[in-house]
């Protein structure tokens, strides 16, 4: 059969050829026979005569050689699809809006998914799909009930690598923040140093595009070795082949280029900034010794044949509970230590990975799913419309002679026709978003990867029903009788399929409300992160500083020691000196870690309101340092902001607390809270904590705010941590004049007078938090383009359903008309009856609304708190809207017209 | 004895054409021409019959056809056999043979002797 087919094509490519050949071969038997017959003695004219009589009709003689040429259903395949095509681009309208509706249909479904799987299903960039390739995953507890990711310590690492008959390679990694400086141009901004294990790339499959790699990077030898990523290269060394051998400084010390990784390849990771690959030993180079026990490393591993995710689970598990639990027990840190092993993904470090997975596919699924009917139960409504349009056609065509079967090929052609363009638009469309984008921003930073079995699977359904609902009104119009079909007026067409299409525009706006309400809902998420990535409006005058830990030889014993940042002694130093900058206003180390997270308010002295408060107040307390609100121009309405004097913690006192304008408000509404206290539960086991508010801040100011409705951020001491004196550190400046021009002075003045500290990084704030607010805007602009083209997807698909099947009814218009009725009653009939439909459907579509918008909500966390009702509300007014629209538009044109004309033509 | 074209021709065209054209490859005109001297008249396949069975043919891969120079200095189209032909004219002489010898055994059987059996 297939044969036939490739047969019959190639007998039409070359049917010119075949033809000619043909014509020339029967001329030629002609000749001899005319030839022939002379040689008995006819003359030339009897001779040619009598062979032709012979030889038949050679016109039906070379239909005949065609046919068994088998290239007959190809000219009449041909023939169909140019008379589709001539019939479509009489009626540019409604095929144009079957094309968009279908193309975007199919090509945003096939997107969303694509995203998906590139998501939760693929591994990471450059890396290639393997059974065997696991994740070892650490994880702790997170109170209240979460997990969080846990890096792996070097002993545990190690253990893992003796599971021989788990696995058959593990390797580890760590990262670091680096200065990679290329030596032949300007610095490149931060890299992330990433110090791997000898079997690093043979575990994740990856060999380098050029030069011999890091193998045997665990043996003696020369550790200064540097495998660079893919887009460096191509960035700081134009790709030059010669950069193997080179050398390039990391934090100043010299390493030699040995590989260049190959493109795409970036890690584990999905996204991130650019990286290279170092000996893991080469980190002493760079970084203070760490203790065995220090938790820095990740893992990836093959498995060996035979073994199962569950089976290495439960053996490393226990491994982790054993180590990871004896650390915890020493310095109290880990809570409930655990580790699984998982396939090898971009994104799943995280253990609530499995968890936001399902949630984002609960999310595209319902509004996928919705796109999906919408799209079908569209393309159908107006199929079946243009369909009846042409019973008088088919009729004609079937009076003349023309065959039932020919007839249902030829409608089966013209469907087909429609959608193998829609389908080739929706193609388009996903290579725009998939591919086309890497392509066209070459430094994108994410690589997706195009799901081809949803594609395929949506493009399937979508050109199915098509098919089934173009055909379908085809068979049915093929099975009328002739004269009945010819007699039958327009405004009389067969009830049934007018019922058909009426339930078909009651079934659009039924589906087509669900999804306005889900896309409106996805909406309302963009302000939040935006609101979070509220840029500071100093940012501009605020130069944030990462200076590199100091890799200095160690004595013996543990590198650590406790005490708080100040007693690192080289960072006062340098806050000391850069204050005395001219043009510099302050400088500080900013702020990090949180004390406590997300406790519960047990008391708060004086208007105690916490007490009778039904909801509990969950406190969040983030470390902050002297100066930092003053730097950072978030203004303290009432009292003062933190003092050098207030980082010493006495115990048995409370801790000194700036607190949000929001909780002072909650708890104290209308009195001062300053010199208040709040009391918090501790964790289990943990003592309460006692807090005395100092100073309110206004709470707009800050770009931050918690997750939770009850939750409350608190800005409070530090809690006393193990600090390394030579590790890095942060410091934020503030400038008088721009911060960008101030870069350089600020540069001299550290790598001048303090030789022993690297600068890793130094940006504006304001140009870090436009890095920051780039993927909120790509994320959020992606969520807003897809929405958008969701809403003008079903609105147009709606109008297009409603407003055909209103100008269906032309003949009935006029009749009306025609027996008295005024153009303003019968526009208002038909609106009303319009509108009575669109309710119906809204009602139809409410359960399914209630039912889609539940699934969605239900996964995410920080639902805005609005009115889910008026966002139904919204949703659905917006559908009636477009529904009315399109019944009274083209019922008033229809009205307009003279109703004696439109009886005429009917 | 007057030409034949009777019903016997249809289904054997095939046979023919393959087998005279594995004799020797000739093109259409003189594949007429032989067909009748071969069957002593007998057999006249007209153009209208043999064109059409030479496409289906050349379609199915059972002949290649080729242009050549005639001796006659004519530039003419030339038909032969493929290996796939060869093997489908064993197929057809080897059915055909059965058929033929089964309808002769049937025309030997004498008036009445059906029954008695």
């Amino acid at each position: 059969m297939i044969r036939r087919v490739l047969l019959g094509l190639r007998s039409f490519a070359l049917r010119g050829r075949i033809e000619r050949e043909m014509q020339d071969e029967m001329r030629e038997h002609l000749e001899r026979a005319t030839e022939q017959l002379m040689a008995r003695g006819l003359d030339r004219g009897a001779a040619r005569r009598e062979a032709l009589r012979e030889f038949g009709n050679v016109g039906y003689l070379q239909e005949e050689g065609r046919i068994a040429r088998g290239t007959g259903w190809v000219e009449t395949l041909v023939a169909d699809v140019r008379y589709a095509v001539r019939h479509f681009a009489r009626k540019p309208l409604s095929t144009l809006t079957i094309l968009a509706v279908l193309a975007l249909g199919i090509g945003v479904n096939s997107v969303m998914f694509t995203v998906l799987h590139t998501y939760a299903v693929q591994p990471p960039p450059g890396i290639q799909p393997s059974e065997s390739l696991v994740r070892i995953r650490g994880s702790q507890a997170l109170p209240p009930g979460g997990r969080i990711v846990r890096n792996l310590s070097l002993e545990e690492l190690e253990q893992y690598q003796r599971l021989d008959d788990q696995f058959s390679w593990v390797a580890g990694w760590t990262t670091q923040l680096a200065a990679l400086d290329p030596g032949n141009g300007p610095p490149p901004p931060a890299v992330t140093a990433t110090f791997v294990t000898d079997e690093y790339f043979s575990v994740l499959g990856v060999r380098p595009l050029l030069g011999p790699g890091l193998a045997n990077a665990g043996s003696e030898g020369n550790q200064q070795r540097v495998v660079l990523e893919h887009t460096l290269w191509t960035r700081y060394f134009r790709a030059d082949p010669g950069t193997i051998g080179r050398t390039v400084s990391i934090n100043d010390i010299p390493f030699t280029v040995v590989g260049v990784a190959p493109p795409r390849f970036m890690g584990d990771r999905w996204i991130g900034q650019p990286r290279v690959w170092l000996p893991v030993a080469a980190r002493s180079l760079l970084v203070p010794e760490t203790a065995p026990q220090a938790e820095i490393y990740n893992a990836a591993a093959r498995l060996r044949a035979g073994t199962s995710h569950e089976s290495a689970t439960a053996a490393v598990a226990v491994i982790a509970e054993r180590t990871a639990g004896e650390l915890e027990r020493e310095i109290a840190v880990a809570v409930d230590p655990s580790a699984d092993v998982v396939p090898l993904l971009a994104e799943n470090r995280n253990p609530q990975f499995e968890r936001d997975v399902r949630t984002v596919s609960v999310v595209v699924g319902v509004i996928g799913l919705l796109i999906l009917l919408v799209t079908c139960t569209n393309v159908s409504g107006l199929l079946t419309g243009l369909a009846l349009a042409r019973r008088r056609e088919i009729a004609v065509r079937l009076s003349l002679g023309a065959s039932r079967a020919r007839i249902f090929r030829q409608l089966l052609t013209e469907t087909a026709t429609l959608s193998v363009a829609a389908a080739l638009g929706s193609l388009a469309v996903v290579w725009l978003a998939a591919v086309g984008i890497g392509r066209l921003i070459p430094t994108f930073p994410i690589e997706i990867v195009v799901a081809w079995p949803a594609v395929v699977f949506t493009v399937g359904i979508a050109l199915g029903v098509a098919i089934v609902f173009g055909g379908s009104p085809a068979l049915h119009a093929t099975r009328v009788g002739i004269g009945s079909a010819l007699k039958d007026s327009a405004a009389a067409l067969a009830a049934g399929r007018a019922r058909l299409q009426r339930a078909l525009v009651v079934a659009q706006i039924g589906l087509t409300q669900p999804l306005a309400v889900c896309v409106a809902a996805a909406l309302l998420v963009i302000p939040i992160a935006y609101q979070r990535a509220r840029p500071n409006p100093a940012g501009q005058n605020i130069v944030e500083m990462t200076i590199g830990s100091r890799a200095l030889p160690q004595p013996s014993g543990p590198p650590q020691s406790a005490g708080p940042l100040d007693e690192i002694p080289d960072s006062e130093r340098m806050l000391a000196r850069l204050r005395e900058v001219p043009g510099v206003v302050d400088a500080i180390h900013p702020p990090g870690g949180r004390p406590f997270d997300r406790q519960r308010v047990t008391e708060a002295s004086d208007g105690n309101r916490a007490g009778t408060d039904p909801d509990p107040v969950l406190l969040t307390g983030n470390a902050v340092s002297p100066g930092y609100f003053r730097l950072m121009g978030f203004p303290i309405s009432l009292g003062r902001e933190l003092l050098p004097e207030d980082m010493q913690r006495v115990p048995g006192m409370p801790s000194p607390a700036v607190i949000g304008d929001d909780l002072a408000r909650r708890l104290w509404s209308g009195s001062s809270p300053v010199g208040q206290r709040i009391e918090a539960a501790g964790v289990e086991g943990e003592a309460a904590r006692v807090l005395e508010v100092v100073g309110v801040l206004d709470y707009n100011a800050v770009a931050m705010s918690p997750d939770g409705e009850n939750e409350y951020y608190v800005w409070v001491p530090p809690d006393t941590q193990i600090v390394d004196p030579n590790r890095g550190f942060q410091l934020s400046i503030r400038t008088s004049s721009a911060g960008e021009s101030m870069i350089p002075s600020l540069r001299g003045v550290v790598l001048e007078e303090f030789p022993d500290r690297r600068i890793v990084e130094m940006r504006t704030l304001a140009s870090i938090e436009r890095a920051e607010r780039f993927w909120i805007v790509v994320i959020s602009s992606a969520l807003t383009a897809a929405a958008s083209l969701a809403l003008l997807l079903s609105a147009l698909g709606l109008y297009a359903v409603v407003a055909f099947s209103v100008g269906q009814r032309r003949g009935e218009i006029a009749v009306r008309l025609a027996i008295g009725a005024t153009p303003q009653q019968v526009t208002r009939l038909f609106t009303s009856d319009g509108v009575r439909l669109s309710l119906f459907g809204l009602l139809l579509g409410l359960p399914l609304s209630v039912a889609s918008l539940g699934a969605m909500l239900q996964q995410m966390d920080d639902f805005p708190d609005v009115s889910l009702g008026l966002v139904t509300a919204v949703a659905a007014g917006g559908v009636l809207l477009v529904a009315s629209g399109a019944s009274w538009i083209p019922a008033r044109r229809a009205a307009r017209v003279d109703p004696a004309v439109t009886l005429r033509s009917e | 004895m007057a030409p034949t074209n009777t019903s016997f021709l249809t289904g054997t065209l095939e046979l023919i054409v393959l087998q005279l054209l594995q004799s020797e490859p000739t093109n259409g005109y003189d594949l007429t021409l032989r067909i009748q001297a071969i069957s002593n008249d007998v057999l006249n396949v007209n153009a209208g019959s043999l064109y059409p069975a030479l496409y289906r043919l050349e379609q199915r891969g059972l002949l290649r056809a080729r242009w050549a120079k005639s001796e006659t200095g004519r530039r003419t189209k030339v038909y032969s056999v493929t290996a796939a032909g060869r093997k489908q004219l064993e197929d057809q002489r080897a059915s055909w043979s059965r058929f033929a010898g089964a309808l002769e055994a049937i025309l030997r059987v004498a008036p009445g002797e059906a029954g008695r059996s």
